[in-house]
């Protein structure tokens, strides 16, 4: 079968089935009476638009987004504000100022010659002053010039 | 006459010129189920009378119309579909295809409208509108890219890719036929 018949087909198919539709599409009448019915339901936030009572509805639905899209940018802002409160509250500001207090306490400590290491104890061994032993060359020579002194003297 | 009573009149007007073509499109985003298109129909209807739809004149009347209709029947479908998968979840049943019935499910004997129906319903989404948009509805592929949402180049080519496809599908149909 050659393209063009397939088309015809086609063509032919959605017609027959424009017909069908068509036979079988609910009454207009009706079916707006339905939506004005549930349009009446729906509540809705009237505002008054320039003082005038009873705005066309797409003006309300107009208002209606701005208000919402206000509302969204003042949730925003508020709940940007409360985060950068408590980070500053929580924050850093104390935490660095106490950083920089030990810091500054360290380098003064260090500067002054005061550092000792942790280990610098161990060094101290209770005793260990006896451990040298004492020399009589220096008692004996300053008891040999003191009496070659008294000697001359005498 | 007050402006707005002159404006709902007017769009009431105009939209009762589209209703039959409108109803089509309806049907033809729910799938061809008629009970689903009117409920389709009715809630797009709300959204124009209720301002919640507006038409600013940027495309023409019809084209923003099917617009709105194609939007209402993915929101009504996503739903359906949502609390089918709940009911389901609640009786622990496996789904059953309704949404791609194969090509011979809804095939009335003879019935040429049926085999396209049937066949369209085994095509890719984009596919099958752009098809029903340019064949149901005679709009051009322009129009049509337009309802869609996508580019015309996009549209284009939905719309060869599914005319080669349901040539293809109802060729095989009517082979089949002549067989049997």
């Amino acid at each position: 079968m050659s393209h063009e018949n397939d088309d015809r087909r086609i063509v032919d198919g959605f017609a027959e089935l424009r017909r069908q539709t068509e036979s079988r599409t609910p009454d207009f009448d009706a079916m707006m009476a339905k939506a004005r019915t549930a349009a009446a339901d729906v509540p809705q936030l009237t505002v008054v638009v320039g003082g005038e009572e009873g705005a066309a509805p797409a003006v309300r639905g107009d208002v209606r987004r701005r208000l919402t899209q206000a509302g969204g940018w003042v949730s925003l802002a508020t709940a940007a504000a409360a985060a950068g409160l408590l980070l500053v509250q929580s924050g850093g500001a104390g935490a660095d100022a106490e950083f920089e207090a030990l810091v500054a306490a360290y380098s003064a400590s260090a500067s002054a010659g005061a550092w000792t290491s942790p280990t610098a104890s161990l060094l101290d061994v209770p005793g260990l002053d006896l451990g040298s032993v004492p020399t009589f060359d220096g008692v004996l020579n300053a008891g040999d010039r003191s009496g070659s002194a008294e000697g001359r003297e005498s | 006459m007050d402006p707005s009573r002159h404006h709902s009149e007017e769009l009431e007007a105009r939209l009762a010129e589209l209703h039959s073509a409108s109803f089509g499109w309806a049907c033809s985003c729910c799938g061809w189920n008629e009970a689903d298109a009117e409920d389709v129909l009715q809630t797009t209807y709300l959204k124009v009378i209720s301002g919640r739809a507006r038409y600013d004149g940027r495309s023409a009347f019809r084209t923003w119309l099917f617009g709105v209709i194609r939007h209402t029947a993915r929101e009504f479908l996503r739903s359906k579909r949502s609390h089918r998968e709940k009911s389901m979840i609640l009786f622990a049943q496996q789904p059953d295809d309704v949404e791609h019935p194969e090509p011979t499910a809804s095939l009335e004997a003879g019935e040429l409208a049926a085999e396209v129906k049937a066949s369209l319903s085994t095509l890719p989404d984009r596919q099958r509108e752009v098809l029903e948009l340019v064949f149901y509805q005679e709009m051009t592929i322009r129009e049509a890219a337009d309802v869609m949402e996508v580019s015309i180049g996009s549209a284009r080519v939905h719309y060869d890719r599914g005319k080669k496809k349901l040539r293809a599908l109802l060729s095989s149909e009517s082979k089949s036929e002549g067989t049997t």
